[in-house]
């Protein structure tokens, strides 16, 4: 060793002296795989001039350098060889990063390689660089060599796409697209496809592109299973809606089902009540008769009874002519109250004659308000139905009620006058139930454009708008407990519905209510 | 030749060693100062500058 400058100390970890003094320290040094590289250079190569090797040196503390070394042969003006020297530096860190670089690129290209998304990196005239396995599987190309160089659109042309290519090169900025169908011009049996897809810039420092990185993922399995959830969700909607009116259809139909059955156990009711009624009217009709007749035939033999004492008077008076013969007989008459007996008789089966027609209108009216509906409507007098169902309900109304009956001319109409009966008595007995104190119902009935108004006013508490907005209403009751059903105004409503009339309310708390019903005017014929 | 003759040529000679001899000390001074400044230089940089005889160094 003719000289070697300091830096040797500091990248080797010797004294130049020590090179100096025992120059194999430089050959021991030299990693074993790396001796025959420098050696071959050292020796061989510098026949043909300069030469240029790596190798790795192991410094005294142990740690491993790298170093490149570059030297040549200084030649004698006679050819002679005279010397070899050079310049050897540190590129330990280079090594390092070079090595970095290799682990990532293997990195990268495993990556590449292995990667199950198809990845293309072209330049920034859309020429292909380099593409993976995947990509090459999956557009059908033979291989990923069989792409290099050339251009994208001229594979697959499509306009859209090449717009948003160019963008992605003059903008700089990344485009990401999500299930973006796709049709494959060379393969038209796989239709139409769906793909995930970015496109990357890659710039310079400067921020010049200079390529671009496009990774496609095939998720037409992912849109084709979508599409089919979305489909099957929104069949599931449609079913779910068709569930839910047909649950509102079933809650409904079972509501009126209920109120049906409310209004048939209320008609049945009334209905038996009816019968019952139309039965105790019959029983009492057949002795009412007799009782009639026989009252008329007693008063016509105490008339005669009469016309017979009177004559024996008379006859008695010529054949006794004693004094005390007519006072025993005077006496007689006074102590059976003859003169009393034979005034009264006529008043008294004259009474009980009225009694029993009175009784006899009674029975008349409880058959005719309890007549079985047959199921036809009749040509029906609704004041004959107002008359008879007052008559059934005055007891009812008699010890708190005045009643007012204003009854105009009305012609016949068609109805079911058993079921407008049960209106006017629900009405009534409501009316009569309404009044705290003593007070007066009235009952008008009149003829108006071509309907039957009936009216039924009471001076009772009247009720609140809030009230009266509900009281047609199935169930709804403002009675006590066991005082009623709140059925009636809803049968009420019902029947008139039935009838294609109306029944309205007005009323105010403390003025009493009134309940107008319209019914229109039609004949058997219509 | 003669002496004096010879003693010309030689004194031509020795003149001409004389100035050979004063070149070769200019350029040995030209050397020096070139290798100063190449130690100089080797020593300055991070790099190992180094010169061996043939062979392994």
């Amino acid at each position: 060793m003719l000289y070697v400058s300091p830096a040797y100390e500091k990248i080797w970890g010797m004294s130049c002296d020590s090179l100096y003094r025992a120059p194999t320290d430089f050959v021991e040094a030299i990693h074993p795989d790396d001796k025959e590289e420098v050696r071959r250079a050292v020796v061989l190569d510098h026949s043909q001039g300069k030469w240029n090797c790596q190798y790795r040196i192991r410094r005294p503390n142990g740690n491993w350098r790298w170093i490149e070394d570059q030297g040549f042969p200084v030649y004698g003006s006679d050819g002679e060889l005279l010397c070899l020297t050079g310049v050897a530096r540190d590129v330990t860190p280079q090594k390092e990063l070079e090595e970095q670089l290799r682990h990532s690129k293997q990195m990268l290209e495993n990556i590449f390689s292995s990667m199950h998304i198809q990845i293309a990196y072209l330049d920034k005239d859309f020429r292909f660089i380099r593409v993976n396995e995947a990509y090459a599987d999956t557009v059908g190309g033979k291989g990923p060599d069989s792409f290099v160089g050339r251009g994208h659109f001229d594979l697959f042309p499509n306009a859209e796409n090449e717009k948003i290519f160019r963008r992605v090169v003059t903008s700089g900025v990344a485009f990401h697209a999500t299930e973006k169908a796709f049709a494959f011009p060379d393969q038209p049996q796989r239709g139409t496809t769906f793909w995930d897809w970015s496109l990357v810039p890659v710039k310079k420092e400067d921020g010049t592109v200079y390529g671009l990185l496009l990774t496609l993922v095939d998720v037409t399995e992912r849109a084709g299973n979508r599409l089919a959830l979305e489909q099957a969700l929104a069949e599931a909607r449609g079913l779910s809606g068709e569930l839910q009116q047909k649950n509102c259809d079933l809650e409904e139909t079972a509501a009126k089902l209920r109120q049906t059955q409310s209004h048939i156990i209320q008609q049945e009711k009334l209905a038996t009540i009816g019968l019952l009624a139309a039965g105790v009217a019959h029983e009492i009709n057949n002795p009412l008769s007799f009782v009639t007749s026989n009252l008329m035939t007693l008063g016509k033999y105490c008339s005669r009874l009469g016309d017979y004492v009177a004559a024996l008077e008379r006859l008695l008076a010529r054949q006794y002519q004693t004094e005390s013969d007519i006072g025993e007989l005077s006496e007689l008459r006074r102590r059976f109250t003859i003169e009393n007996i034979l005034a009264d008789s006529g008043d008294l089966v004259d009474e009980s004659l009225e009694g029993a027609d009175r009784l006899k209108n009674i029975v008349r009216d409880l058959k005719s308000f309890s007549r079985r509906d047959d199921g036809q409507m009749n040509m029906v007098d609704i004041n004959g139905c107002l008359q008879s169902t007052v008559n059934i309900v005055w007891s009812e109304l008699k010890y708190t009620c005045e009643l007012v009956m204003d009854l105009g001319d009305l012609p016949p109409i068609l109805c079911h006058p058993q079921q407008l009966n049960q209106i006017f008595m629900n009405l009534l007995i409501n009316a009569a139930q309404a009044m705290e104190v003593q007070g007066t119902i009235t009952i008008t009935s009149r003829q108006q454009a071509g309907h039957v108004e009936v009216s039924i006013a009471d001076t009772g508490c009247g009720m609140s708008p809030e009230v009266a907005a509900h009281i047609f209403e199935p169930f709804y009751t403002t009675k006590p407990v066991g005082k009623g059903t709140g059925l009636g105004l809803s049968i009420a409503m019902d029947i008139v519905r039935h009838h294609q009339g109306e029944l309205r309310v007005e009323s105010e708390p403390g003025h009493g209510t009134i309940f107008t019903l319209r019914l229109p005017i039609r004949s058997g014929k219509q | 030749m003669t002496d004096t003759k010879k003693c010309k040529v030689l004194q031509a000679e020795v003149a001409q060693l004389q100035q050979r001899l004063a070149e070769l000390e200019q350029d040995k001074h030209q050397y020096e100062k070139r290798e100063q400044r190449l130690r100089l230089m080797a020593e300055t940089i991070e790099e190992v500058f180094w010169m061996s005889t043939p062979g392994i160094k």
